[in-house]
């Protein structure tokens, strides 16, 4: 063969192998799944709160076992009522290189407006469950942004309740006397999500038997992971001269509230005077 | 006593030789077990153990007796060739050589340093491979001094050797004068790599493998013993293939002596096959070992083969007799063809027999022997692997494929013995090539086995259209007819030259413009077809069927686990293979036509570039423009993708581009060969041999004018002061014998 197209030749060939060498060195090491997501756990997520908008963050380790780095990745996170259609929370991660042979942490994060989220919802996140829509997007580049690649990843899950076990229970109440009267206080302890630890929740409550209203309370709680409070009603000196000489049948109505999301449950107790 | 005179020495060439052997028999194993000994890792602790203690004994003998044959490699270096002088030494340090290998491998030191280590190893294999290599180096000087001889005691002033005795049938076939040492040579290193050599390291490789994994039950015992056994037995019959093989290539075609020799050897290959099959006990180890695999089989198959090579050797001396007689000056009595027969296409006069047996020899091979070796093969594990009612019907299918393989081979073997045996450019050629081709759409037909493949694949579950598989494959054979007929229109002139019939002259135009390159007189039908048949499997069938495999695999599994969501794979593996069967046919005859024309044509650039660009365009083509976006329902949850690899298709179509600045290139390299050569295509391996011819004849006669000076000064030197011999160097240096390509 002569010199010149030999020469070509073999710069195609070495150019076939660089590509050949470059695809090889691109996929081969993540076949063995050498890129590791380190996923927070349920302990790893914060909150923080300014005025009705909820921040949630969580750092998502990445490790890129691969020869290539993976360019440019953003994450896109949106939780969507499915009902409304209304868009309760959208964030999306800036731009970051996850360099190859290495650990990156990739910093999630969105905000939540509980205002904009409709009281229905609102009230089942917090005090049952509500199915939402979760959608992530993710896009990157790799192989010297030869490749790129957009996922979305779409799919409904019941979230909340991010209160509960709420605990009321009037047989451990008690009378106790204090400045200016005397109140009945009943033990009321609930659980909470580490989301809205620190916030405060409203509770109202109203006391009744048979024939009229006989107390009624407005409390604020601050909310831990395992809330422990007493609920004091005030009562009047005829209501607690009823009550300590007399059974009755007494109804309570115990609703916490959370912006603008309430939930009551009413409680039925049979009272019998406390002993001598 | 001229051979050992100091005087026609070289002393840098000997100090040269000296180096390099001293580099290879000394510095290398010093520093390569020296370097062994600090990986041992007793050496950090700086013991003595006994493996470094004979390691160490070891390296010092090697170098000690390494010494002369360094030595005896200066004086091999220092004499010129074709001086006895040089040969006697060269085998003396090949006899020191073996004294090297055999205290090397089979000595004291190695020998504890495997009980040691307990390697379990057996040296004494590795000194008779090394021993083959010293045999051809022997061999190799031999030649050298045959060859050298006649300019050496012309140089040295030594009288002209008698001549040899005049050509003739008989005893003289059997004589050193018919043969040639450079021809031997060659034939016994094939031989003997291909033969013994290569197979001997798998076997060893096969027993080291069996020895690091472990397989020490007492059927691999068995096993490895029998495996033991045929490495032995493949370097025992190395020695006579050695001899016969040399033998044989010695003599040229047309003698006696040449196909007796190769009768032999054929005979001694099938004692050797008989031996290794049947008589090292690898039948009981197999079985012994759970593979049922019938070796006497095997063995048939083998002996078939070499009946073939038999029959082989007597169709070359049968063939070539009388062209060897015609060179060597014996008179012959020449059988006049008569060109105007019209049965001369298929006439038995302008056949070979020897090549038609080649033919046959290799499509047995192909379709016979190959695919029911490993038939068997797959049988014996299946057997031993799966006991079920599956396993067992799959081993029926197999074993009717294995029958197809056998019978419906031999009308293709029976076919391309007729194709072998015309010469090219005959009808009877092209008649035998395309009923080959329809015994090999036969021979494929029959192993769909009448459906019954595809129906048990679509029982197990996978869903392929065999049918529409077959028919690509298909459609690779029907091809070679393309190859057939191409090659009969290529040769057909020149056939016609060869039985005396009348051709039309070539007139060429003056002057040529480029779009006369275009004008089919200038192609080769043959090439073209070649290049298109490698089309057809590299953009056609091969995609397709990987397209096709991929398919069934995808929609066996969508029935499998009820994922309909994941048709949309199959629409796009639809897609794809739509566009390369529309891309098929326009590659194909451009990359005919690429092919048709020869280098430095201007057409062939043209189709060149058309190649490259269409090749691109079908890259991006079946990449489906480098994106793919698809959404998928699984449940509850859903997964969008959108995958853009554009740059990566963009870098594959550089890279098909490039072949145009190559046909560019090629253009302008070969373009004034090509017009001085009359249009004719430039064959890149006879232009280099005539190159390489004129510059030797170039030499050669710059020797003789030199030795034709040196001899006059010499004569008018002696006649003032006597006879003084003249310096031996500017002899020495170039070959003696010009030989043709």
């Amino acid at each position: 063969m002569h010199l010149a197209p030999a020469v070509v030749k073999v710069f195609i060939i070495i150019f076939n192998l660089l590509i050949g060498i470059m695809i090889f060195l691109a996929f081969m090491p993540l076949i063995p799944g050498n890129v590791n997501v380190d996923i927070p756990g349920q302990d790893s997520w914060t909150s923080s709160w300014q005025g009705s908008v909820m921040t949630v963050q969580a750092p998502l380790r990445v490790y890129n076992g691969g020869v290539y780095d993976f360019n440019q990745l953003s994450l896109e996170l949106s939780v969507q009522d499915p009902n409304s259609g209304i868009v309760v929370a959208q964030d999306s991660s800036q731009p970051i290189n996850i360099v190859a042979g290495r650990w990156t942490t990739v910093p999630l994060a969105f905000e939540v407006d509980v205002d904009l989220v409709p009281a229905d919802a609102l009230r089942a996140i917090l005090f049952t469950d509500h199915e939402m829509t979760f959608s992530v997007g993710l896009q990157v580049k790799y192989v010297l942004d030869l490749i790129s690649a957009q996922l979305h990843f779409e799919m409904n899950n019941s979230i909340g309740p991010l209160l509960s076990n709420f605990t009321f229970d009037p047989s451990t109440a008690r009378m106790q006397t204090v400045p200016g009267g005397v109140d009945l206080v009943i033990p009321f302890h609930f659980s909470s999500s580490p989301l809205l630890q620190g916030q405060s929740v409203s509770v109202h409550g109203q006391m009744s038997n048979a024939t009229a209203t006989l107390s009624d309370l407005d409390t604020t709680v601050m909310v831990q992971q395992q809330t422990n409070t007493e609920l004091r009603f005030r009562l009047s000196n005829q209501v607690a001269l009823h009550l300590a000489s007399s059974s009755d049948t007494l109804y309570f109505d115990i609703t916490p509230s959370f912006h603008a999301a309430q939930f009551t449950e009413h409680y039925q107790y049979d009272w019998n005077p406390p002993g001598p | 006593m001229k051979d050992f005179e100091l005087k026609h020495g070289n002393l840098i060439r000997g100090f040269v030789s000296a180096l390099i052997y001293a580099a290879i028999f000394i510095v290398i194993p010093f520093l390569a077990l020296t370097w062994v000994g600090y990986l041992t890792p007793d050496r950090a602790f700086g013991q003595q153990t006994d493996f470094l203690r004979a390691l160490e004994q070891l390296r010092d003998t090697s170098a000690l007796i390494a010494l002369p044959v360094v030595a005896l490699a200066f004086l091999w270096g220092f004499y010129p060739k074709g001086a006895s002088s040089r040969l006697l030494f060269a085998l003396i340090g090949l006899g020191f050589i073996v004294l090297f290998l055999t205290n090397f491998f089979l000595g004291g030191p190695l020998q504890r340093m495997i009980t040691v280590s307990a390697a379990d190893l057996d040296p004494s294999q590795f000194l008779v491979l090394a021993l083959f290599g010293v045999a051809l180096g022997a061999l190799k000087h031999a030649r050298d001094f045959v060859t050298h001889r006649r300019v050496w005691r012309a140089a040295v002033g030594l009288p002209e050797p008698p001549l040899p005795p005049q050509p003739r049938t008989g005893g003289y076939e059997f004589g050193r004068h018919a043969g040639d040492f450079q021809s031997a040579n060659r034939t016994a290193k094939i031989f003997i790599m291909g033969l013994v050599v290569t197979p001997a390291i798998v076997l060893i490789f096969l027993v080291f493998c069996m020895r690091v994994f472990d397989f020490t039950d007492t059927n691999a015992l068995a096993l490895r013993n029998a495996l033991n056994d045929m490495t032995q037995a493949l370097l025992l019959f190395g020695v006579p293939v050695l001899v016969l093989s040399w033998l044989r290539g010695f003599y040229p075609r047309g003698t006696i002596s040449r196909w007796a020799f190769g009768s032999l050897l054929g005979l001694l290959m099938i004692g050797m096959f008989t031996a290794l099959l049947l008589f090292t006990g690898l039948q009981d180890a197999l079985s012994a070992n759970g593979f049922d695999l019938d070796l006497g089989r095997i063995w048939l198959l083998v002996l078939v083969l070499m009946v073939f090579v038999l029959l082989r050797g007597m169709g070359e001396l049968a063939d070539e007799r009388k062209a060897w007689k015609r060179q060597v000056g014996i008179p012959i009595m020449e059988r006049k063809l008569d060109p105007n027969s019209r049965a001369l296409d298929f006439s038995p006069g302008t056949g070979k027999l020897g090549l038609g047996f080649r033919a046959s020899y290799r499509t047995l091979l192909k379709f016979m022997v190959v695919p029911v070796i490993i038939i068997m093969v797959v049988i014996a594990i299946l057997h031993r692997a799966f006991s079920d009612p599956v396993g067992t019907q799959l081993i029926n299918i197999l074993q009717q494929m294995e029958d197809v393989a056998l019978w419906y081979s031999l009308p293709i073997a029976a076919m391309a013995f007729g194709r072998g045996f015309y010469p090219k450019g005959s009808l009877g050629r092209l008649a035998f090539g395309l009923l080959a081709i329809v015994a090999t759409i036969i021979y494929a037909l029959a192993l769909l086995l009448n459906g019954s493949l595809e129906s048990f694949l679509n029982a197990q579950g996978l869903i392929i259209d065999l049918d529409e598989i077959w028919l690509l494959i298909l459609v690779l054979i029907a091809f070679a007819s393309f190859l057939r007929v191409g090659e009969f229109l290529d040769h057909r002139r020149a056939w016609r030259i060869s039985v005396g019939r009348p051709v039309k002259p070539y007139a060429e135009e003056a002057p040529h413009s480029l779009p006369q390159d275009f004008r089919p007189r200038y192609g080769r039908f043959e090439t073209g077809a070649k290049e298109g048949r490698k089309a057809v499997r590299k953009y056609f069938v091969s995609p397709a069927l990987i397209v096709m495999i991929v398919r069934a695999v995808v929609v066996s599994l969508i029935a499998s686990f009820q994922m309909s969501d994941l048709s949309f794979i199959t629409q796009y593996l639809q897609d794809i293979y739509a566009i390369i069967v529309v891309f098929a046919l326009p590659i194909i005859v451009l990359v005919f036509f690429r092919g048709f024309y020869p280098k430095g044509s201007f057409s062939r650039l043209c189709f060149g570039w058309t190649v490259a660009v269409t090749i691109a365009i079908w890259i991006w083509a079946v990449t489906l423009g480098g994106k793919i976006s698809s959404n998928i329902n699984l449940g509850l949850t859903s997964l969008g993708i959108n995958l853009d690899f554009l740059g990566l298709v963009y870098l594959f179509m550089i890279a098909s581009l490039l072949w145009g600045l190559y046909y560019t290139a090629e253009f302008f390299s070969y373009r004034k060969s090509w017009i001085a050569n009359e249009f004719q295509p430039v064959d890149d391996h006879g232009a280099l041999m005539a190159k390489e011819e004129q510059r030797l004849q170039e030499k050669e006669l710059k020797r003789a004018q030199k030795e034709e000076k040196r001899m006059a000064a010499q004569s008018s030197e002696e006649r003032k002061k006597g006879n003084e011999p003249p310096t031996f160097d500017s002899l020495e240096a170039t070959p003696p014998e010009v030989k043709g390509p």
